[in-house]
């Protein structure tokens, strides 16, 4: 009895400081809030990804139960004043760094929305990493 | 001899301070835009365009207000929408000055978007803000008239074609004048202040 508890707790103690150790240095998504938009039109949702870890990370996936689909965009601002938009198959994140998506560059743009996103409710959007793995995030409807 | 130099320097020194001081009060330097000024004015394209509700829209029927006119359409998810919102915090700004200003958004993208589609894509901002389509050839004129650049471009994305095309904010003066243009990521507050300052100068 003694000898079959000793490596149990052991283990669970072990878990302990690890789960301990490893929450505040994992990848984490802060600051999301999602564009107003109606259905059957496109929205946008920005956040910021914060990599602490020592490895690179990749976001490789994005969905989101709102739209017929969701894709990362990158829009670009030319000297001439000309945007474009081009979509991200990958978006890559450097150890010890944080890459902020927002207006006029980086952005989850969801496509065909098939209900309308009122300021004040909520969009559930899951980012699959590389590393990390799935983080599903709650937006925010409305600018911050 | 070297001490009397000294002291004529020292006097001279202070009226010259003096002088810049009184200038600085007396005439304020002019009010500086944070946009793009042209100047001398140009005059702007005069164009006409049916609206959703079957009236003509005529920029000319506009004199006496100050316009602010945005070229995109109705898929782009974050420029156009962040300028549109940019629209909205102006107009919230100028607070009782906001009757003197229109904001326009007309499409560079007419094979997707009816002018019920930009109609609704605009008054989900602001029930005052007018969205404008209309035929490739109407509106044509229109892009020429303002320098606009649009290309169509296929992208693989879920969206279908995505639209490149020019981002600023053309801003016609109560005479009707092209008077500022504002470049994509200026800020609200900025805009605000110069539109302000255009209102105020009439
Ligand atoms: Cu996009």
């Amino acid at each position: 009895m003694r000898r079959s508890i000793y490596p149990f707790t052991a283990s669970f103690v072990l878990t302990i400081i690890l789960v301990g150790c490893s929450s505040p240095g994992e990848l984490s998504i802060s600051q999301a809030w999602a564009r107003p938009a109606t259905a059957g039109n496109n929205g946008a949702v920005y956040f910021m990804v914060e990599n602490p870890t020592s490895q690179e990370d990749a976001l490789i996936n994005v969905r989101s139960r709102v739209a017929d689909a969701a894709e990362v965009h990158l829009s670009i601002v030319s000297e001439s004043g000309v945007v474009s938009m081009e979509p991200q198959e990958t978006v890559h994140f450097a150890p010890d760094s944080q890459v902020e998506f927002a207006p006029g560059g980086l952005h989850v743009m969801l496509i065909r929305l098939n209900q309308d996103l009122f300021e004040g409710d909520v969009v559930e959007l899951i980012l699959e990493f590389e590393r990390a793995g799935e983080i599903e995030i709650m937006a925010p409807i409305g600018e911050p | 001899m070297k001490q009397r130099t000294i002291y004529l320097i020292n006097i001279a020194a202070m009226l010259g301070l003096l002088i810049v001081v009184a200038v600085t009060v007396f005439f304020p330097q002019p009010y500086e835009y944070q946009g793009s000024l042209i100047e001398p004015p140009a005059d702007s394209y005069a164009f006409a365009l049916t609206k959703e509700d079957g009236t003509t829209y005529r920029l000319q029927d506009q004199q006496g207000k100050v316009v602010l006119i945005f070229f995109g359409y109705a898929n782009c998810p974050d420029v156009c929408p962040t300028t549109l919102s940019d629209f909205k915090k102006i107009q919230g700004q100028l607070a009782d000055q906001a009757d003197q200003v229109e904001f326009v958004f007309i499409t560079i993208d007419p094979e997707r978007d009816t002018p019920q589609d930009i109609e609704n894509y605009v008054s989900a901002f602001d029930p005052s803000f007018v969205g404008l389509s209309g035929s490739v050839e109407e509106l044509q004129s229109v892009w020429d008239g303002y320098f606009v650049y649009r290309a169509k471009v296929e992208s693989g994305s879920e969206a279908g074609y995505l639209m490149d095309h020019t981002a600023r904010v053309y801003v016609i003066d109560q005479q009707g004048n092209l008077r500022l243009t504002f470049p994509f990521g200026m800020e609200a507050d900025a805009m605000a202040a110069d539109i302000a300052q255009l209102v105020d100068q009439n």
